[in-house]
Parts: C-alpha cells; sequence; structure tokens
C-alpha cells in the first residue's frame, strides 16, 4: 500500500469517526439543549412525583385544654378503573372491611372511569387493615392518599356549637364555619423522587405549609356535658319539641355551656339541628322578661322591694283587658311577692311607671334588638321595635314578656349584667379579653333584684331551681308562642329559666328554655325551673362548684 | 554500513527506546489509575449522596408517620378520658346516674348554736 493511500484511507476513516461524533455532538446537543424541557417534563413525570399533604385543622379546646373537635390521620381510597385486577375480592373486601353496602361497592368497583372514590375518611386502623389484605390478595389499581378526618374525642358534645366540616375539611356550619380562615392551614407540597419500584430516594419539600391554628373556646366540656344530659332528658320527659340550656360566666360574659335537644347526631346528620337556636332562633321571653323590667324600675327608683301593688286580673290598659296567668287575682301584693308570684298585672303597673320611652331604653341598653356578636353564624337581632311603634299595650305585654322576641343568649347576657352588677358584656365562646359594652344599671338596683329574684327561687315558682347550700336565685316564665298568620295558638308554649348563683355574688348564670307544640300544661315551674336545678345537682356532683353557705352539708344516702 | 553492523546499531537503540517507552506506558497506566480514582471517587460518593438522600427521605416520611401516629393516640387517649366514655364504663360497673330522690342534705347543729 502506497503512503498516499495510507493516508486517504486514515482521512476516510478520521472523517467517517467525526461525522459519527458530530451525529452524537448534534443529538446531545438536540436533547439537553434543544429539547431540555420536554426532557426534563418526561424524566420528571417517570421520576418525580408531587404529593400535597393536606394541612392538619386547628383543633378546638374547651376552656380547660380538653379537645373537642381534631383531626386524626385517615385514609382516603381511590380506585384506577383501567387498572384494577380482581375486582371480584375488592367488592368483597369493600363489603368485609369498610362495611359498605354490595351494590354500593359492586357500582364503584365496575364503574368504567379513570379516577373513582371508594371511600374517604376512612380510619388509620381500618385503612391501614384494608391496604395491607390488597397487598395480600395481589388487588391493584388502588390509590391510597393519607388524609385527616375530623373527630369528637369528647363525644357529639356542643356539635351545634361546633358544626361540621365537609369531607375537603371545609367548615359547614357553627364555629367550625365562622373561623374556617384560622382552623384551615396551608396544604404542604413535597416533591419525591421515586425509583423504579416507586421507593422514594430523594424528597424536598417545595412548599412548607401550616397548619391550622388552634381554637380555645371559653366552654367547659364537664358544664356542657351536665347540660346536655339534662337537656335531653328534659325534653323526652316533659315532651318538649326542643330545648337548650346555657350557662354563662356574668363576670365576664364567657359562655361555658351551651346544650340543645334533640342533638346533632354524626351517624344520622339532620342539618336543621346544627345551629345553636339560643343564638339563630329569637322567642318571646315570658315572665323571665319580668326581673329586667323590674330592674330598669328599680334602677329608676321608681319601684321598692316593700312596695305594694294590686295583683287583681284583670288590669285594663287603654280598654284592653290584661290578665294574669289562669286570670287568678292576688289582692295587694309587694313587688317582692309579686315577683316571686310571677304576678303580670302588677309589672303592668311597673312598666306604666317607667313609660314606653325609659323602658325601651333601658332593653336596649342590655343589648335587645340587636345581634350579641357572639360569633356564631346566623344570629339573631331578635324583636324589639322602635319606640315610636310601640302602644300602651305593647308596653303592658312587655312587662312580662310578650311581644318582644329575644335570643337565648341575649336573655342570658342581660342577666349576667344583672347578676354582675350592671356591665353588659358581649357574650363569647372563643377566649379573649372580655368586652364590656356599657352598664345597664346601678351595683345597688342590681343588688336588690338578685335578692328579690334569689326571695323568687326560694319561696315562688323557681323553688323546683332551688339547690340547698348554692343558693341560686332567678325568674322563670312561660309564654305562649305566636305562630305566623295564626296568632298564639293553644299547645303551643316556651317555657324558661334565668337563673344565676349565688345569688348575692353570682358566680354563673343558667337558662334552660323548652318549646312545646304538643302539650296544653306546659308550665315553666314543671319544665325549666327542676331542669336548672338538675344542672346545679349535676355541677356540684361532679365538682365544678361547692356549695356556698356552710350550713348545710351535701350527703348522699342510698 | 554492513548489514550486521545496521542490526547491532538499531539493537543498541532500541535497548535505549525501550526504557523510554516503559515509563510513557506507565505514565499513561498512572494517569489512567489516578482519572479513574478519581472517576470512582467522584462515582462512589455519588452514590454515598444518593444513599444518605435515600435514608434522608426515609426518616423524613418515618417521622411524617410517627407524627401521625402520636396524634392518632393523643386522640384515642382524649377520648377515653371523654365524660360520656367514662359514664358508660360507670355504668357497666353498675354505678347509676345521679339521682335527685338518692340524695339527702343533711343539716347538723353544734353545741355554738351554728349549723354544718
Amino acid at each position: 500500500m502506497t503512503k498516499e493511500a495510507s493516508i486517504k484511507r486514515a482521512t476516510v476513516v478520521f472523517l467517517l469517526l467525526a461525522l459519527g461524533g458530530l451525529a452524537v455532538v448534534g443529538r446531545l446537543v438536540q436533547l439537553q439543549v434543544v429539547e431540555h424541557g420536554r426532557w426534563v417534563t418526561v424524566a420528571q413525570s417517570v421520576q418525580e412525583d408531587v404529593i400535597e399533604l393536606p394541612a392538619r385543622r386547628g383543633t378546638i379546646y374547651d376552656r380547660h385544654g380538653s379537645p373537642l373537635a381534631c383531626d386524626v390521620p385517615a385514609y382516603s381510597i381511590a380506585l384506577d378503573g383501567f387498572h384494577v385486577t380482581k375486582p371480584e375480592l375488592l367488592v368483597d373486601l369493600l363489603v368485609e372491611e369498610l362495611g359498605m353496602a354490595r351494590e354500593t361497592a359492586t357500582d364503584k368497583v365496575y364503574r368504567a372511569a379513570y379516577f373513582t372514590w371508594l371511600a374517604r375518611g376512612v380510619d388509620r386502623e381500618v385503612g391501614a387493615r384494608f391496604r395491607r389484605r390488597t397487598v395480600e390478595l395481589g388487588i391493584h389499581g388502588l390509590m391510597f392518599f393519607n388524609t385527616w378526618k375530623r373527630v369528637y374525642p369528647q363525644g357529639p358534645l356542643a356539635l351545634a356549637v361546633l358544626g361540621v366540616v365537609g369531607v375537603d375539611g371545609q367548615g359547614l356550619d357553627g364555629l367550625e364555619y365562622a373561623y374556617d380562615e384560622t382552623l384551615r392551614g396551608k396544604p404542604r407540597r413535597l416533591r419525591l423522587l421515586r425509583s423504579r419500584d416507586g421507593r422514594v430516594y430523594d424528597l424536598w419539600e417545595e412548599d412548607p405549609g401550616c397548619p391550622g391554628k388552634d381554637l380555645h373556646l371559653t366552654l367547659d366540656a364537664r358544664i356542657q356535658w351536665i347540660c346536655e344530659q339534662e337537656v335531653t332528658q328534659g325534653v323526652q320527659k316533659y315532651v318538649a319539641d326542643r330545648g337548650f340550656a346555657l350557662v354563662m360566666d356574668p363576670r365576664t360574659g364567657a359562655i361555658l355551656a351551651l346544650a340543645q335537644a334533640p342533638r346533632y347526631d354524626l351517624d344520622r346528620p339532620d342539618p336543621s339541628l346544627l345551629h345553636a337556636w339560643a343564638v339563630t332562633d329569637a322567642f318571646e321571653p315570658g315572665s323571665t322578661f319580668k326581673s329586667l323590667i323590674g330592674l330598669a324600675a328599680v334602677d329608676l327608683g321608681l319601684v321598692g322591694p316593700e312596695d305594694t301593688f294590686s295583683g287583681d286580673s284583670p288590669i285594663l290598659v287603654a280598654g284592653v283587658p290584661i290578665r294574669n296567668a289562669e286570670g287568678k287575682s292576688y289582692g295587694l301584693r309587694t313587688f317582692r311577692a309579686a315577683m316571686a308570684q310571677s304576678i303580670n298585672t302588677v309589672l303592668v303597673q311597673v312598666a306604666g311607671r317607667l313609660g314606653i320611652e325609659r323602658t325601651y331604653a333601658y332593653l336596649s341598653r342590655m343589648g335587645f334588638g340587636r345581634p350579641t356578636g357572639v360569633g356564631l353564624p346566623g344570629e339573631s337581632a331578635g324583636i324589639l321595635r322602635p319606640p315610636e311603634r310601640w302602644t300602651e299595650v305593647d308596653l303592658a305585654t312587655a312587662s312580662f314578656g310578650q311581644g318582644v322576641a329575644v335570643t337565648g343568649v341575649q336573655l342570658g347576657a342581660a342577666y349576667c349584667a344583672l347578676a354582675n352588677g350592671g356591665t353588659l358584656y358581649r357574650p363569647y365562646l372563643v377566649q379573649g379579653p372580655p368586652e364590656a359594652r356599657g352598664r345597664v344599671a346601678s351595683a345597688e338596683a342590681c343588688a336588690t333584684m338578685r335578692e328579690i329574684l334569689g326571695y323568687a327561687v326560694n319561696t315562688g315558682t323557681g323553688n323546683l331551681a332551688a339547690v340547698p347550700g348554692f343558693k341560686v336565685g332567678g325568674k322563670s316564665g312561660t309564654a305562649q308562642i305566636a305562630l305566623p298568620g295564626r296568632g298564639y295558638v293553644p299547645g303551643h308554649v316556651t317555657a324558661a329559666m334565668a337563673a344565676f348563683f349565688p345569688w348575692d355574688n353570682p358566680e354563673y348564670v343558667v337558662m334552660v328554655v323548652y318549646q312545646t307544640s304538643r302539650s296544653e300544661e306546659f308550665w315553666s315551674g314543671s319544665t325549666a325551673v327542676p331542669t336548672v336545678g338538675a344542672i346545679v345537682r349535676g355541677m356540684a356532683g361532679l365538682g365544678i362548684v361547692r356549695p356556698y353557705e356552710d350550713t348545710t352539708a351535701l350527703g348522699r344516702s342510698g | 554500513m554492513r548489514p550486521v553492523v545496521q542490526e547491532a546499531v538499531a539493537r543498541r537503540v532500541r535497548a535505549r527506546a525501550m526504557p523510554a517507552l516503559w515509563a510513557d506506558v506507565l505514565a499513561v497506566i498512572g494517569a489512567g489509575i489516578v482519572v479513574a480514582g478519581l472517576v470512582f471517587l467522584y462515582l462512589w460518593q455519588g452514590a454515598i449522596l444518593v444513599q444518605l438522600r435515600t435514608e434522608r427521605a426515609q426518616a423524613l416520611l418515618a417521622v411524617e408517620e410517627l407524627e401521625r401516629t402520636r396524634i392518632y393516640l393523643e386522640y384515642q387517649r382524649a377520648r377515653a378520658y371523654a365524660p360520656d366514655v367514662i359514664a358508660a364504663r360507670a355504668r357497666e360497673l353498675g354505678m347509676g346516674p345521679f339521682d335527685a330522690k338518692r340524695t339527702r342534705y343533711l343539716t347538723l347543729d353544734d353545741d355554738q348554736g351554728g349549723k354544718h
């Protein structure tokens, strides 16, 4: 081979190699530079996995730190309908482990869809067992998502106040709805690098997210439990349609318990039971209002405990006869006795001394006719018409709590003012500084009314609320319910008792209200009043309160 | 020059050239070993890093799982002390609910005229 031939051959080989090299380099440039974005996406889709971990919703605690509602780990299970294997076994497993109806399970498993939720919010233990069994049985095509489930460690306590959350963790009612922004939090996003077998070999946080903030309530789980027990029993025992019990701290306006019956049942959800009707519904307060009218009159010096009035029935107001309950006449009675015996006609005379303007001013100052700002959704303002629309008859009926409508929390807040010496506080459920809304009466007038109401419980219509040693004071009231377009209908009654104890320096305000549409003989004295007594006894029984008088010892015998 | 002489010269030249060639070969092999070592170290530390990252990822996921377990156990503890659960357990033990009819209030007089 000549030298020239060798050089020529070497040149050809070099050129071929160079071309090959260029082709490789060109392809590399194409893959790594020109199509970089596309191939990164492909690689990420194969290796990387972005998962969003739902934020844990904030826990709702009672005043002592007991959790009332919290999130616990759970599973949501979905099905890839095109990759599922052994569907018949899966149906059996769904029926067996998750308690799903066979028809539902069959429908879900055989649905021709890429993605089907099989179950959401499955308990952690159940979900883990289900997952293990699917692996054992070789069922493929299932997706398990770590998620959270709202649970209630104290049982179905205060659900009308707390509200519930939906499957996606959003607040639907009550405080869960009102404080959804606070409780919700922000999901955490992780990017995972997976090997072919699915093993995670790297992980980094794309978005740390943040868990929801906790909510600390003023509720006391023990008092709440007592109230729920008593009011539930009361509704059954007294054949009431519904009832509520409210316990407040008069020194701050904090709500310690807000229970109602019938209760919301998590197993049989009824949205109509999911609002606290002590907040959302207004009712005529009946004779419980007499204390407040009396307070206004005492505050202005128009009435004293020993002033006497005629308790005869009826009394004519602008030509309209106003009667006592059951038309009973009492003759001459002191104001104190009239309060104890709940004599309408005496309070009509007291209101007459006050007049429309002053009565309205006091009631308005006590917070009636506007929402209290308790913090629950759907709060009613009640009904307190402007004074220019009042007649003398309206004034007379308002004196015994008819013709005005109040909510439970409004009435509770007004009684708190009476109990604490005259300061109206905003009722509140979420812990924070108390918020005074102004003074409604002098401390002396409040003390006088408290003493009168202590007398009323111990000798009058409220005596079934008296618990020896606890110095309960208060006022009961029975009011007819006006139905739209029908007026006052027999058998539709509100029975209420607003109480406080100890009456000389109250630490608790307790209010119980029942409503019925079925009973002609439905009186507060035999319904709401004993329930107040039962609540006070229950609080004593759990050691929440101790007797205030050392002259009485609480004993128990079989 | 005679062929014999030429061959002797060439042999002598080759003999001198051999050590230089071996030196070059050794240098290339040495350089290769160094490069291979560096490459090995690079790959090895890469593998170690991947392994550490994997372990870290697994540990983070395990911590996550432990946290979820803690939350679940905390819930179970709170549930065990709930009033309705305690009441149910008390009923199982034969304790009756509070009954006002079974309550007696005892007022005791002392010899100083006080009551307790």
